[in-house]
């Protein structure tokens, strides 16, 4: 094993030690009291992460997929990488999802008891028919079966379904004037193209993969990165146009968040302008750099899909007799003892040390799980060719 | 049966007695508030705001709608929430919640409360814990849906006081209310008093935009019960 690769490894590992140093923290010093969040701003940086997670394990899905079917040759090792990162990235953010629920004890009602109408159910449901179909292609991969090509089309094509069932998720909650747009879903997928070929593209610099392979993955990232920038700004668009005082209290609450909105959009730009101009390049460094842009920017995306939504008002009244909307109505923020707050319309979320300890979890997942699942690949490759 | 309420904006004089006897009787951890009231056009309560040169000051209290198109109800993952067959009633089941707060980031109204700690009893004098509310557990069938020691990590809101309902009792916000702005009573039969209340009249309901269908019953404010004009020279606050 590189020293590189070996280095990564133990960071997981310690990522993974860490994050579970915190959960059990938010577990036993009273669930999530030790949270930034309020029952104005329901979900935090966990949710973030989880949202993180998922869109590179879809994404990493999605390129190893796009891969196999047009017969890379030159990317068929990273294809095999890509799939293990698919399947660890995606169980990493089902772990994000656990470690965020304050009644964890309750979690068999979610086999027992689950009710079909909700996105989360649905969520449930296309995350594990992913596990499913992605360990399934992983075997198959594993014994270099001629079936590699089907697998792959059926977890491909359930990476882009998992990713429009997450953008539903927050789409189909319509008292979210942020995340109420049919943009969301596809926004979702975007985004998922763009984390998963930026870390198969920096993963392949850092392999020395060859030019052509190079310049076709860097291809991929920047035309989805055009995507999503063009949804992100049609998204702002219908905000910005819609003058409702709902829309308002979005905008407004986007310019209480500015450089984490603008770094939003410019890293991941920066990053798309760099991998257009160095396409051709057989130099690896600035197509890391640009994906390193591009991922980091993708998180401040994650981090402000929560922002503009639970910091503005959804419930505007009007006073009797009269067509003047009056302005939002407060709300119980739940956290009296911690803030000597009752009410408020919005509350300035900042994740907690213990939050940013606990979002370490899912990282250390994904990337111990990448190693395990590569190690098990071997292991039944190296006995099928027994 | 399906119960529902009525409030008058003409009745109400925003004393809160309706918020805090809710937080009393449903044992309501600190910090949790299942019924609110707030002054219509600012974020501070008590506070006027200014319409064609009249100070005017309208209270509205806010808890559970009890939609019958419930957001909350469908997006709960594990059917925790769930609208009672008999009443019509959007109520939790405390042993079946996961504590994910998607029904919360769902509700329009901001009702839902979550226990984001091991809920906190109210403090008294010299370091003492005040144990107040209805003191058993009560069951709807098989789900709890009210306990004086709340359960770490769950949503609670309003239940139209399923405890003493089931009774036969009304809400203890319609009992206490001073001036009588709250009305309940079972919509399907004619004459139950919430419906002879409403005869006649045009109520509103909130947030129609979200499709709901709330089972809480507003009537406008329309009497003037005192005029102060607005000097000219006032820097009062548009509405």
């Amino acid at each position: 094993m590189e020293k590189s690769t070996r280095f990564i490894g133990y960071a997981g590992c310690a990522l993974l030690v860490l994050g579970l140093i915190g959960w059990a923290l938010q577990l036993t010093g009273g669930l999530l009291a030790g949270s930034g969040m309020t029952n104005i701003f329901l979900w935090g940086l966990m949710i973030a992460m989880f949202a993180f997670m998922v869109g590179f394990g879809a994404g990493a899905q999605i390129v190893a997929s796009a891969i196999f079917l047009t017969g890379r040759e030159e990317l068929m090792g990273l294809a095999r990488t890509a799939s293990a990162i698919g399947l660890a990235c995606v169980g990493a953010a089902g772990i994000a999802i656990l470690a965020d629920l304050g009644a964890i004890r309750n979690i068999l009602f979610m086999l027992t008891g689950l009710n079909f109408n909700s996105p989360l159910a649905w969520d449930m449901m296309a995350m594990t028919a992913f596990v499913i179909l992605s360990v399934v292609q992983l075997v198959m991969i594993a014994r270099n079966s001629s079936q590699v090509k089907i697998w792959a089309t059926l977890a491909g094509a359930c990476a882009v379904v998992l990713q429009i069932i997450e953008g539903l998720l927050f789409s189909l909650q319509s008292v979210h004037a942020w995340w109420a747009t049919p943009i969301m879903p596809i926004d979702f997928l975007a985004v998922a193209v763009v984390s998963g070929s930026a870390l198969v593209l920096f993963i392949a610099c850092m392999k020395g993969t060859d030019s052509t392979g190079l310049a076709w993955l860097a291809r991929l990232c920047a035309i989805a990165v055009a995507v999503h920038l063009v949804l992100a700004l049609a998204d702002l668009g219908l905000v910005a146009l819609e003058g409702s005082p709902v829309s308002d209290g979005v905008l407004a609450a986007i310019g209480g968040q500015l450089p984490l909105y603008v770094a939003e959009l410019i890293l991941p730009a920066a990053g798309m302008i760099i991998l257009f101009a160095t396409m051709r390049s057989p130099k690896g460094t600035p197509k890391m750099i640009a994906s390193a842009l591009i991922v980091v920017g993708i998180l401040a995306h994650r981090l402000m899909l929560l922002y503009p939504a639970y910091n503005a008002p959804s419930l505007y009244l009007t006073l009797s007799g009269t067509d003047s909307v009056t302005g939002p109505y407060p709300i119980s923020t739940g956290r009296y003892l911690d803030w000597d707050t009752t009410f408020a319309l919005g509350t300035n979320y900042m994740p907690a040390p213990v939050e940013w300890l606990a979002a370490l979890l899912p990282i250390g997942v994904a990337i111990v799980g990448t190693f395990v699942i590569l190690w098990a690949m071997k292991k039944i490759s190296s006995t099928a060719t027994r | 049966m399906r119960f529902a309420m009525a409030i008058d904006l003409d009745r109400c004089i925003g004393c809160r007695t309706c918020a805090v006897i809710c937080k009393d009787f449903n044992a309501q951890p600190q910090g949790i508030w299942w019924n609110r009231v707030f002054t219509s056009g600012t974020p501070e309560y008590d506070v006027a705001v200014k319409v064609d040169d009249q100070l005017r000051m309208e209270f509205v209290p806010i808890s559970c709608q009890h939609c019958t198109n419930a957001p909350c109800q469908t997006v709960c993952p594990t059917q925790a929430t769930y609208t009672d067959p008999d009443t019509g009633t959007v109520l939790v089941d405390y042993d079946r919640c996961i504590g994910c707060r998607m029904c919360a980031s769902a509700c329009p109204y901001g009702v839902r409360q979550f226990n984001w700690g091991a809920p906190a009893k109210m403090a008294g004098l010299g370091g003492t814990e005040l144990e107040y509310g209805y003191p058993e557990p009560y069951h709807d069938g098989e789900h709890l849906v009210y306990a004086p020691h709340r359960p770490e990590g769950v949503m609670e809101k309003c239940t139209f006081c399923a405890q003493y309902t089931s009774q036969g009792k009304e809400p203890v916000c319609c009992r206490s209310c001073p001036g009588n702005a709250r009305i309940f009573g079972d919509m399907d039969d004619p004459s139950s008093p919430i419906r002879a209340y409403l005869k006649d009249k045009e109520p509103f309901f909130l947030g129609e935009e979200y499709h709901t269908e709330p089972n809480i019953y507003y009537l406008a404010a329309h009497k003037v019960t005192q005029v102060n004009q607005v000097p000219a020279s006032a820097d009062g606050k548009e509405a």
